[in-house]
């Protein structure tokens, strides 16, 4: 092996050379390796589903999809769309006149998914929303913790 | 190197001996005991049936300790009766988890049984059965299956879907859990219990606890279980039609709106009582026109924390109800035992006692009791406890004679004591105040302690962040962080903390009542006095979060 | 008299020790225990593997069926879950052996070797919970995860590796078979290979040095102590298998969890951690240990040679391991049988 003080400047360049491009070979192989570990997610469970049609959202109220584990607010001429999957453990929470309430274990959540007390400790979560051809869509995954409000004012028929 | 070995230790073989000894012992008596448990019932063969339900094969064992469909055999004997008989039904055909439930798949009594917990797939055994009639069939009046179609009936009749949303029956109510699958996730059992005891889990459940019999509660659970998350009786046609409709059962054709939209369930009028809701036999006179209106459009908003949903009605059942309610729940309250004793009185002393206390009686012992220590019949499923009279001197002597004198003149808004100032007359309140005081309270009416004054309110007040972090230390445990009155250990309380978002309750109060309240506590109920923790910014900076709770947005 | 190295064996295997590394005390044979559960895990697991199916309404039906109506079925069953559960606490007293004696001087690479193994160990005994699909399985492993994720940055991105997505779903199940019986497995037995083969490298036993020049052969009497560790243990193992029955609860009910859910006993610690604070208890405090006892050989200034039990030198250092460890086994007992309906504090009578 050639000693790295007695190495010329030409054998360093081919090393680096030969180390750069088997590294970035595996490095390339290793990163789809890991999407495809990680994409279980993208798919099976997340991706945009049809809910209802826009014009059947009553204002100021929250309409519960229990199928679905959401329910759509709306404020005026703004929907958003909440989870109805508890944050302690994951049941469904029903929708009741002042917000909302998990009957496993009595965690009371108000109309924008605060919540107001029991066993759970974080707010309900959001899900993304858009319209599409006179119907309201959601993202089943990919909650975040701040609303998304779709404006209605734009009219129905927007994409 | 050492020609001999020094120090050999030969406790290694004694060692290596006896683990041999133990490992082999044991591997022999694992397969001896294994073999034998391996030895089942009925000469040693597996049954193993595949049936097909509605199209789902469905694989079981459970004729291997039941051959024929009969009682369980041991060991080698002989099955001795087949399955009763379910003409037109065959057992040969539907298997048998089918209809008793259980896990086909397990060959162990306790596991084939159903496992102890939810009890979601517990086996169903003689009557219990008729909770799967109507997996398959649909719901009708069914010989056979008598207790579960009456337990349709009573939840229907006893307004159970006013709360509770099950597939099938429309509007539904969702202020309860959707009961639509339940029978899927909770056992028979589970269900009933759920029914008789409702504050057992989750501790702040608002269900009430309706008066139904043993056998009542049977019929209504046998219902409930019914209900599937694949039920067999409709094909994916059907649903997707929209055809698929638990039939209505429609009130008698001279029932009166009351009992058509089965208010009775819960309140009562006159005669009829359904012992969980207040009285409505002189609401008309109580509450105006306006406040009936608007209650029963959102009952929550006008007292919050009711338990009453929202009862969907067309305008013309609306129309009727408040027609019946103006004009005939009016009083003037009927004590006709009392007004036969009395005789000429003059407005003082002689014998208020029988009048007052029939009054008490009739209006209302429904909510403060008999004994007045306020654990009325209702009690358990109104918003607000109601004041105790019993017990609790303290409170009424600090409060003035003129506020207790409103509070049955106009009512307290934003809970459930309503105003009685048109229903009963000026005398006849003093009288029942008298009452009070003599039956319960148990201090002389005109006796009022001295009440220290309030702390200043200071020019400059508290920084708002201040005033959270002093709220967050002090309140939230009891009224949360919402204010909404259920902190962490609101359920130890009773009365529970107040909930300080009841807007129309905060509305008719005085910023002076409130200092008052968070200085000196209220007598009777958790709230402690904060007169000495607090300096008199802090405690006006409080009374201003405070109020933040009830003007908040909407 | 060392005969000559002649089979595989013999090659693992200094052909001669000291008297002293022959005694039981000096390592209390927790690493052949450790080795043996792991080989019955095995054995039963490959067994196993010919009649389970990961799929969410399958998983439940094969467990009863194994369990019930398999001849010896329930045998292997309580085989496996015995000995999944033994090999943790026995790589754990094994750990706290080695740290306790000093016997990680000079050997950071087979500590950190070692450190990995405890990791994969717990990962496969998380996996492997969840394949029952009954209503604790699920649960716990709910639990499980959503502690993973209060972990900043990393947590999320284990827990979408782990669950297939963002929470427990039709990916959930296949994955973790595949982890638990595949991926995992795998990189133990690749490990433990490097572990053991590092021991040799680094001169056998840690309790060897200092002792006079007297050694023996280690045919026989190596072979012999360890496979008297061994058969014991698996004597141990298969009386336990007759009494006690790996539990089996109803179907997991996705909507209806048990009040309260509870992750897997060894994880049941940092629950209980968490459930006083979320931060400190689920990111600091576990971060801390594991630093600890990823770095310890290297703060470690002593000059005490391995292999002896609680050297004065070493004092401050174990006694803050065991301060650690009794600390994390009060949280667990905690957990495990102090805490009711949504975690209050209970007492068990």
């Amino acid at each position: 092996m050639t000693d790295r003080k007695t190495m010329n400047r030409r054998e360093w360049l081919r090393r680096l050379f030969l180390y750069g491009t088997i590294g970035t070979t595996f490095a390339a192989l290793g990163g789809i390796l890991i999407d495809v570990w990680l994409a279980a997610g993208r798919f099976s469970a997340a991706h945009w589903t049809d809910l209802a049609p826009l014009d059947l959202m009553p204002s100021d109220g929250a309409v519960p999809f229990p199928e679905k584990k959401v329910a759509v607010i709306r404020r005026g001429d703004r929907l958003a769309a909440l989870s109805l999957e508890c944050t302690h453990l994951g049941c469904l929470v029903n929708t009741v006149d002042q917000g909302f309430f998990c009957p496993c274990h009595g965690s009371q959540f108000g109309p924008l998914g605060e919540v107001w007390s029991g066993p759970a400790s974080r707010p309900l979560p959001w899900h993304a929303v858009r319209a599409r051809e006179g119907r309201l869509w959601i993202h089943t995954a990919g909650k975040r913790p701040a609303p998304e409000w779709l404006d209605l004012g734009a009219g129905p028929g927007r994409v | 190197m050492n020609p001999t070995p020094v120090n050999e230790p030969l406790w290694i073989n004694r060692l290596l001996t006896a683990a041999a000894v133990l490992a082999c012992l044991a591997a022999l008596a694992v397969l001896f005991v294994g073999w034998e448990r391996g030895r089942h019932h009925h000469h040693g063969l597996i049954a193993d049936l595949t049936v097909n339900l509605g199209g789902r094969p469905q694989r079981e064992h459970c004729t291997t300790c039941h051959p024929g469909g009969g009682p369980a055999i041991a060991g080698e004997e002989h099955a001795r009766h087949g399955h009763p008989n379910i003409v037109p039904h065959s057992p040969e055909r539907l298997g048998c988890t089918g209809c008793h439930l259980g896990e086909g798949m397990a060959l162990d009594i306790q596991i084939s049984h159903g496992l102890p917990g939810l009890g979601a797939r517990t086996v169903l055994k003689g009557k219990e059965l008729q909770a799967s009639c109507f997996r398959c069939h649909e719901l009708r009046p069914l010989p056979g299956a008598e207790r579960a179609w009456n337990g349709y009936r009573l939840f229907l009749e006893k307004a159970c879907d006013t709360c509770h949303h099950v597939a099938g029956l429309g509007e539904g109510g969702r202020f309860g859990p959707d009961l639509s699958t339940i029978g899927s996730h909770l056992g028979l059992a589970q269900i009933e219990e759920a029914i008789r005891e409702p504050k057992k889990a989750p501790e702040n459940s608002i269900m009430p606890r309706f008066p139904l019999s043993g056998g009542q509660v049977t019929q209504l659970g046998t219902f409930l279980k019914s209900r599937v998350k694949d039920p067999l009786y409709a094909t994916p046609m059907q649903v997707q039609a929209g055809r698929v409709a638990l039939p209505p059962l429609p009130p008698a054709a001279d029932a009166g709106i009351l009992q058509r939209k089965k208010c009775l369930a819960c309140h009562q009028f006159g005669e009829e009582d359904g012992r969980i809701a207040p009285d409505l036999t002189y609401i008309g006179a109580q509450r105006s026109a306006d406040f009936l209106v608007e209650f029963l459009a959102n009952p929550a908003r006008l007292i919050p924390g009711a338990v009453m949903p929202t009862i969907p009605m067309s305008e013309e059942e609306r129309a009727q109800l408040l027609q019946l309610l103006t004009t005939e729940a009016v009083g003037p309250v009927s004590v006709h035992a009392a007004e036969e004793t009395e005789s000429g009185h003059d407005g003082h002393g002689e014998a208020p006692a029988p009048l007052a206390k029939h009054l008490y009686m009739a209006l209302c012992q429904r909510c403060h009791a008999a004994a007045g220590d306020g654990f009325g019949p209702i009690q358990p499923n109104l918003a607000g406890f109601p004041r105790s009279f019993k017990g609790n001197p303290e409170f009424f002597r600090r409060t003035e004679d003129e506020r207790l004198a409103k509070s049955i003149e106009n009512g307290i808004p934003g809970t459930s004591m309503p105003p009685y100032g048109r229903l009963l007359e000026l005398e006849n309140r003093e009288r029942l105040l008298d009452l009070l005081f003599d039956a319960f309270i148990g201090v002389p009416r005109h006796d009022k302690a001295e009440l220290p004054p309030l702390p200043t309110r200071p020019t400059v007040s508290l920084a708002p962040p201040k005033a959270d972090t002093l709220f967050g230390s002090l309140c939230v445990r009891c009224h949360g962080v919402a204010g909404t009155g259920t902190g962490p250990e609101h359920l130890q309380h009773l009365p529970r903390p107040r909930n300080l978002t009841n807007r129309p309750y905060f509305a008719a109060l005085s910023n002076e009542r409130i200092a008052r309240t968070v200085a000196d506590g209220i007598h009777g109920t958790a709230m402690p006095a904060f007169r000495e923790e607090l300096k008199s910014e802090e405690l006006w900076a409080l009374v201003q979060k405070v109020r933040t709770f009830s003007e908040g947005r909407e | 008299m060392a005969r000559a190295q002649r089979n595989f064996l013999d090659h693992l295997h200094a052909p001669a020790v000291s008297p002293r590394a022959l005694h039981p005390l000096t390592t209390l044979g927790l690493g052949i225990a450790a080795l043996t559960c792991l080989g019955v895990l095995l054995v039963t697991g490959l067994t196993l593997f010919l009649y389970y199916v990961p799929e969410q309404q399958e998983a439940y039906e094969r467990i009863l069926h194994i369990t019930t109506t398999l001849h010896f079925g329930a045998l292997v069953r309580n085989l496996h879950f015995l000995a999944a559960n033994a090999l943790v606490i026995l790589a754990v007293l094994h750990l706290s052996r080695v740290f306790l004696t000093g016997s990680y001087r000079g050997r950071w690479l087979n500590w950190c070797y070692g450190l990995f193994l405890l990791l994969l160990i717990l990962a496969a005994n998380f996996t492997g919970y969840l394949l029952p699909w009954d209503q604790i399985s699920y649960w716990a492993i709910k639990v499980g995860s959503s502690l993973v994720g209060y972990y900043p940055l990393i947590g999320p991105v284990f827990q979408t590796f782990l669950l297939g997505g963002e929470e427990i779903g039709p990916e959930t199940l296949p994955r973790a078979f595949a982890l638990h019986a595949g991926a995992i497995p795998l990189s133990i037995l690749v490990l433990s290979a490097l572990h053991l083969w590092r021991i040799r490298k680094d001169g056998g036993l840690a309790a060897a040095s200092e002792e006079p020049d007297d050694k023996l052969p280690a045919a026989p009497w190596l072979y012999r102590a360890e496979g008297a560790v061994a058969l014991l243990t698996l004597a141990v193992l298969l009386v336990l298998a007759l009494f006690v029955d790996a539990p089996i609860y109803e179907r997991a009910d996705p909507l209806h969890p048990p009040n309260p859910a509870r992750a897997p006993w060894y994880f049941v610690g940092v629950q209980e951690m968490v459930s006083h604070s979320a931060f400190l208890g689920g990111v600091v405090a576990p971060t801390l240990i594991a630093l600890f006892l990823l770095l310890a050989p290297l703060l470690d200034r002593s000059h005490a040679p391995g292999g002896r039990w609680f050297t004065r030198e070493r004092g401050w250092l174990n006694l803050l391991f065991l301060a650690l460890l009794l600390s994390q086994l009060a949280c667990i007992v905690v957990g495990q049988w102090l805490r009711g309906s949504n975690w209050k504090f209970v007492l068990p009578f």
